[in-house]
Parts: C-alpha cells; structure tokens; sequence
C-alpha cells in the first residue's frame, strides 16, 4: 500500500465510522420462514408464470378475434424485439399511435388514479407510491410511483413520474429516465470499448391520451448483462415519464398497454418544457430574441449523434436579460445553435448552446 | 439472540448462526454502509443477507459460511443500489449541498461528502472492491470470492478504481 492508499484506507475507514456511527450489537435476528417470504427463486417463478397466463390469455383472445371478428378493446401487443445488433435504427417520423400496435386482450385490468392520472393496469401488476432510503429521493417537487407484477411489489420495474412542479432539473427527453443528467450504463468492470449502446427507436407516441416523446435503448455491456430502457415522455405541463430500465418485450408490452389505456391529466401550459434543436431565425427586439427552433433528437449513442427528419419548426421567445446557471446574461441566440431551451411552460427560462 | 417469527423447525447449527450473527452483524453493517453511504439501508441490507444465510445454514460447510455471508451482503447491497440507481443518477444535478463554513467540523464534513461523492461516481464493481479492501481489510482472494471477479480483475478494478479517486480528490494531503 503506497501513501495515497494508506490516507485513502484511513479517510475511507473515518467515513464509514462517521455514516454507521457508534458500533452496535446485532439487534434481535427474526428469521423470516419460508412460507412467508418467497425466496427470489419462488418469486421469479410466480412472476413467470403469471407473465405465460397473461401471455397466453392475450394470444388466445387476438387469435379468437380474428377468427369471429369480435370488435375487442384495442390492446398494444409485444413489439418486435431489437434486433440486438450495434447499428443504430431510428425512426424519426411521428408515428400514428396505431401503427405500431397490435390488438390483443388483457383480461382483469384494474384502474386507479394517481396524482391525477388514471392509471389503467393489466391483470398481475400493481402500482405503489416509491419509497426511498438513506439520501436518495425523488427530483424535488415530482412523485414517483413503482408499476410492478404483484410479485415483485416495490421492485420498480416501471416507473411512473409525474415531473409536478420540479424546477431543480429541467425535464430532458433524450436521457434515460428523462431528466437532464448523465446516466451511466454497463458501471460493471467492462473493458472500453467491449459494451454498445444503441438508440433503438426515437419518435411520437401517445401515452394516456397525450402526444409523448417514446425513447427505447440497449445497453449491452457484456454477453450476459444487456439493460434495455424504454421511455414515454409528456414533455408538456403537467409532465409525466414511463421508464423503465427492464424493459424486455414483455415489460415492453405492459408500457404500451399502460400508455393506451390510461388518461393523464390535460395539458395546461403552452409551451414544452423542454427542446432541442437548430435556430432557423432570430428576430431581435428590445426586450427579447422570437426564435424559430428546428427540433433535433439527440443520440449519444448515433454516429450522427442526432436525428432530424423534420423540417418543421417552434417559436420561443427567449428574454433578452435571461441569465444562464451561472448568473451570466446569455449571448444572443444565432442563427445555426444547436440550442437547448427550458421552459416553464410559459415563459423560457433557459437557453444555453449545446455544440454537437 | 434469535427470535422465532414462527413456530417451526429450528434450522441445524442455529446456535452456530446465532454465534455467526452477532459476531458479523456489526462488520457486515459496515461493509454495507461503505457500500450504499446510508446505515439504515446497510441494515436492511445485512438482514436480508443473513436471511439467505440462515435459510442454507445447514448446508453450508463451516469455512464457506462467512464467505458465503459476505456475498450475500454485497449481492443485498447491489440488488439496494439497483432500487436506487435510477433516482440517484437523476439526482446528480440536484444535490446541495449546507453552505460552508470555517468551522473544522464542516470541514471535515466536506470532505467526506467529497470522498462520497467520488465513491458514487465509480463504477459499482471499483466501488465495492474497494470497500472490501479498505473496510473489511480483505486480502485480494477473499474479495475475488464477494465480487466473482477473477483476482486480475480485483487487482485491476482496485486499480482503476483508487486511481480514478486519486484524479477526482487530488493526493489527500
């Protein structure tokens, strides 16, 4: 052990002294038996099996209703599975929300609402407020809830946010999960260069009545360990995000389920929360810059690193005495930045350039 | 001390595990804490790993309890940190931090919230080697055994790992 790793054990060692504090008995050990708490094994087994019920009553229902043609609540079905390979395809075209979905049945849904929203679930899952320990917790002013099979109750397979008031972060629709932050996959010991992230399909998809950025990635970050993130962002006031990070074709088709067959609350602000992309036109006046922004996705998994298949553009107006994060007014916005603009949803709140 | 939740079989050893128990409980709620920063998600942690022990006792051979115990810690400690992932990445813009101060105290409160910080931003398998290396004081097998990472791969991710902390807090004079 070198110096720096002498300080580095004594500073380590006083940090867990200081977050476990005074050394402890071991409190009365109560063993939890077996009937009362299925072990992991049981539980995936339950789940799996829940998962073929679901799987089966839904294809017998689609298979039923073709055959006599019975007009059956319309049902997204499990898409396509990526096709697991490092090439990037994207679809940038707003897709009509039938397009990519199939109709199925899924008997024994249950509804309920949540902050607002009516939450519509199929039959084996269930939601449950997120709880939090130790100094994580939720963007300040969101709410998070955990949608999960009923045997897996708390694990937050999928999360449903509703964004609220959160001001701390500004809603970014080309992360995972959502937020404006740098989430980091494969954190495993994984050699450079072995993993591939891939953004699989970028477009528009409703989601409880409302148009939503749908997002969905492949982490692979070896052989064995591959995170798929699936994402529908309401990036209007009031916001809302389904993500989840387990996202195989089966959690895959529970999203979709949810996204059609739940209602979000209204939009109630004009503007988006959150967007990217290039401004076509500046038009200065005394106390403000009207820009015409020409939407981008971005990609930090593309080679291209962003995706425009759109000509159409929005206006902002961007006030003239905005100040960036750290108290400085901001230039005035040109023609050609590649601009990521905030809003609160009905004045722009944050401008800053953002170079590919 | 064990109490029965239930009526029912004792599991073979039980008065083993009840040694076992009080013996690890405050080593292993270290460990845990080193590895998830807060004491009350290290206890759930170490709880649920001697549940699993407790649960294979009887076929465990005596010199693999504790090494089976210690994986069961850090597989707790993984599966915590997974529940938390999300929030905690998403929150990285986010945290504040109290205000400075003169005062020794805040100082050395700063730095370790620094040396957290840090810790957080490693990769987890960097974090958690380095956590059975500096608060169980493991030597590189026994740490190779709670990770299952080869030895090369301890070696190399103790590495990475104090060389990543040394670049994000200077030489900690």
């Amino acid at each position: 052990m070198n110096d720096f790793e002498t300080r580095l054990a004594a500073r380590f060692a006083a940090l867990v002294d200081h977050e476990a504090g005074a050394p402890d008995s071991a409190p009365p050990f109560v063993p939890v038996l077996e009937d009362e708490a299925p072990d992991r094994r049981s539980r995936t087994r339950v789940f799996l099996v829940a998962a073929v019920v679901v799987v089966v009553a839904a294809l017998t229902w689609a298979g039923l209703s073709q055959v006599i043609h019975l007009p059956g609540p319309q049902v997204a079905g499990p898409p396509t599975p990526s096709a697991g390979t490092t090439a990037t395809a994207v679809s940038t075209a707003p897709s009509t929300s039938a397009s990519a979905q199939t109709t199925s049945s899924v008997a024994g849904a249950s509804t309920t609402v949540v902050g607002g929203m009516t939450l519509s679930l199929p039959a084996g899952w269930t939601v449950t407020p997120q709880t939090y320990s130790g100094g994580s917790g939720p963007i300040p002013g969101s709410t998070v809830w955990c949608i999960d099979p009923v045997t897996a109750k708390g694990s937050c397979t999928i999360s449903l946010t509703s964004a609220g008031q959160a001001t701390g972060n500004p809603l970014d629709v080309d992360v995972e999960g959502g937020w404006s932050s740098n989430p980091s996959y494969c954190s495993v010991d994984v050699r450079q260069g072995q993993a591939t992230h891939t953004l699989d399909v970028a477009d528009v998809r409703s989601f409880g009545g409302r148009s939503a950025e749908y997002r969905k990635w492949t982490h692979t970050c070896t052989a064995t360990q591959v995170v798929q993130a699936e994402m529908y962002e309401v990036a209007y006031a009031p916001a809302w995000i389904l993500f989840s990070e387990h996202a195989d074709s089966y959690v895959s088709a529970v999203m979709a389920w949810v996204a059609q067959h739940s209602t979000l609350p209204v939009q109630t602000l004009p503007l988006r929360l959150q967007d990217l992309g290039y401004v076509r036109s500046v038009h200065a006046s005394v106390s403000a810059y009207i820009v015409t922004l020409d939407r981008v996705y971005a990609s930090a998994y593309s080679t291209a690193g962003e995706i425009n298949n759109s000509s159409t553009t929005y206006e902002y107006t961007i006030p003239a005495l905005l100040v960036d994060a750290a108290g400085k007014q901001i230039a005035a916005p040109k023609v050609g930045d590649r601009a990521f603009i905030v809003t609160n949803g009905s004045a722009v709140t944050g401008y800053s350039v953002r170079p590919l | 001390m064990i109490t029965q939740a239930r009526t029912g079989p004792q599991p073979v050893g039980s008065s083993d595990f009840e040694v076992c128990y009080e013996r690890y409980w405050w080593p292993m709620v270290r460990l845990a804490t080193g590895l998830l920063g807060d004491r009350a998600a290290a206890e759930d942690a170490v709880q649920e790993a001697f549940t699993a022990v407790y649960r294979r006792w009887s076929t465990l051979a005596e010199v693999t309890r504790i090494g089976y115990l210690r994986v069961c810690v850090v597989n707790a400690t993984r599966t915590t940190q997974r529940r938390q992932t999300t929030q905690r990445k998403h929150l990285r813009l986010v945290e504040d931090r109290p205000a400075a101060g003169a005062d020794e105290g805040l100082i050395q409160q700063f730095d370790r919230d620094a040396l957290r910080q840090a810790l957080n931003l490693l990769p987890l398998r960097q974090r958690e080697v380095l956590a059975l290396r500096f608060v169980s004081e493991l030597p590189d097998a026994e740490i190779a055994q709670a990770t299952g990472l080869s030895l090369g791969g301890v070696r190399s991710a103790s590495s990475r790992g104090i060389a990543a902390l040394r670049s994000s807090m200077g030489e900690l004079r």
